[in-house]
């Protein structure tokens, strides 16, 4: 049985990889949370030594989608195997991380121009800035991503 | 950025929403189910003997002292009246939720971020003073107590008090309070993982980061006349260094 303080460590490093990783199959934010947290629980509960946690967790999460013994999801279906999503849920929950932490102003303009699809012009009416501002805060949110993505891909291969 | 980054980005800033996938508001749900179910096997194993003190409990229940500890990590709380406290590792802390004035008591270093409740001021026993307090953020150890905002009391164990407003610090040696004149600018930095400065000089900032990381900070060059104002998060000293050596034009070397 693993100790709790190793339970932390894996939660702490794999929750929100786990949760991207998942997100491509599920697209319901909530069913997302609740299938890597029952996982989480459900390894706590494993009376039986676990060698690789990270591999264990990513692999109960695969088998929690939506049931067995339905066909593969077509986002994951052959498309990538199952390393190359692992690695991509790494990648996106940094850029997650980095979304998170960019500045409120930048990433509602980043947000409203890339998610909604809002022109400069209707972003800058909605947010009462200037054209010009809006233009400032979306080039230097995406610089921002741009220098995180190359060092965050470093920071996961050092980490492994 | 390639291809399949912007495919990545674009995945993520569909689905991004402020606050989901939040890693310590998730482990503080999965680690606390974990406790309970704990809780309640050993419950029904001690079925019988709970039988017999189910009367004595419901008569203590007002007295019932809800317990908190952090092992080697910092832990953050939200006690039952709102108080978010943070734990520093090795610290203790139980709560009388059902009394007034509100209590708690601890040992090690703990900061506190107190909801205002002006009918139930928080006491908080120390082993080597006594704070109350009404809404504030503040911190107590074993040596010190810093506050950073509002208004606290402090009596020591031999029955001196200080009146601490924000940004003093009271020393407590041998339980006797005293005010401290000079104070680091952000004691509390472990437990809210910020550092900020307003109009603070260089030199001061540099004994800060040096108290905090334990490593001995050094301006290349001439400090007089620098001050900085600003917000760091304590994520990367390497980072802040590089910050603050473009914001103010030095060169910051570990010695």
């Amino acid at each position: 049985m693993l100790q709790s303080k190793e339970i932390e460590t894996l939660f702490r490093t794999y929750y929100r990889p786990l949760c991207l990783y998942a997100l491509h199959y599920l697209g319901d934010p909530e069913a997302v949370e609740d299938v890597v947290q029952e996982s989480f629980t459900a390894l706590w509960r494993q009376e039986n030594p676990v060698a690789n946690g990270k591999a264990w967790l990513y692999s109960a999460v695969r088998n929690r989608r939506t049931g067995k013994n339905e066909p593969l999801p077509s986002d994951l279906d052959g498309l990538i195997s199952d390393d190359e999503a692992e690695d991509r849920s790494a990648l996106e929950a940094r850029l997650w991380t980095a979304v998170d932490s960019l500045p409120e102003m930048r990433r509602k303009c980043l947000l409203l121009a890339k998610r909604d699809g809002l022109s400069y012009k209707e972003i800058a009416d909605e947010l009462n800035l200037s054209e010009h501002t809006v233009r400032n805060h979306i080039s230097r949110a995406l610089e921002t991503l741009r220098e995180g993505a190359p060092q965050m891909l470093d920071f996961i291969f050092s980490f492994f | 950025m390639n291809q399949i980054d912007e495919q990545k980005l674009s995945f993520v800033l569909r689905h991004y929403r402020p606050g989901m996938f939040d890693t310590q508001k998730a482990w503080e749900k999965v680690s606390g189910v974990a406790s309970r179910r704990q809780v309640r096997r050993i419950l029904l194993w001690a079925m019988p003997a709970a039988a017999a003190l189910i009367l004595g409990v419901f008569f203590s229940w007002r007295n019932t002292w809800t317990e908190y500890n952090a092992y080697d990590l910092a832990q953050a709380f939200t006690l039952k009246d709102g108080t978010h406290v943070t734990l520093a590792p090795g610290a203790t802390l139980s709560y009388q939720p059902h009394k007034a004035p509100r209590q708690v008591e601890m040992t090690g270093k703990v900061h506190y971020d107190v909801v205002q409740d002006e009918a139930h001021p928080l006491r908080v026993t120390a082993p080597a003073a006594t704070v109350t307090v009404l809404g504030t953020v503040f911190q107590v150890s074993d040596s010190r107590v810093d506050v950073t905002e509002g208004r606290v009391r402090v009596d020591g164990s031999q029955g001196e008090s200080v009146i601490l407003t924000a940004g003093q610090s009271a020393l407590l040696k041998d339980g006797v309070p005293t005010l401290e004149e000079t104070t680091l600018p952000n004691p509390s930095a472990w437990a809210i993982g910020v550092f900020r400065y307003e109009a603070t000089p260089l030199d001061d900032v540099l004994k800060d980061l040096s108290a905090y990381y334990g490593v001995p900070l050094q301006v290349k060059g001439d400090s007089t006349g620098k001050s900085l104002t600003g917000e760091f998060s304590t994520d990367n000293l390497d980072e802040i260094l590089e910050l603050i050596g473009l914001a103010l034009d030095v060169e910051l070397v570990r010695e």
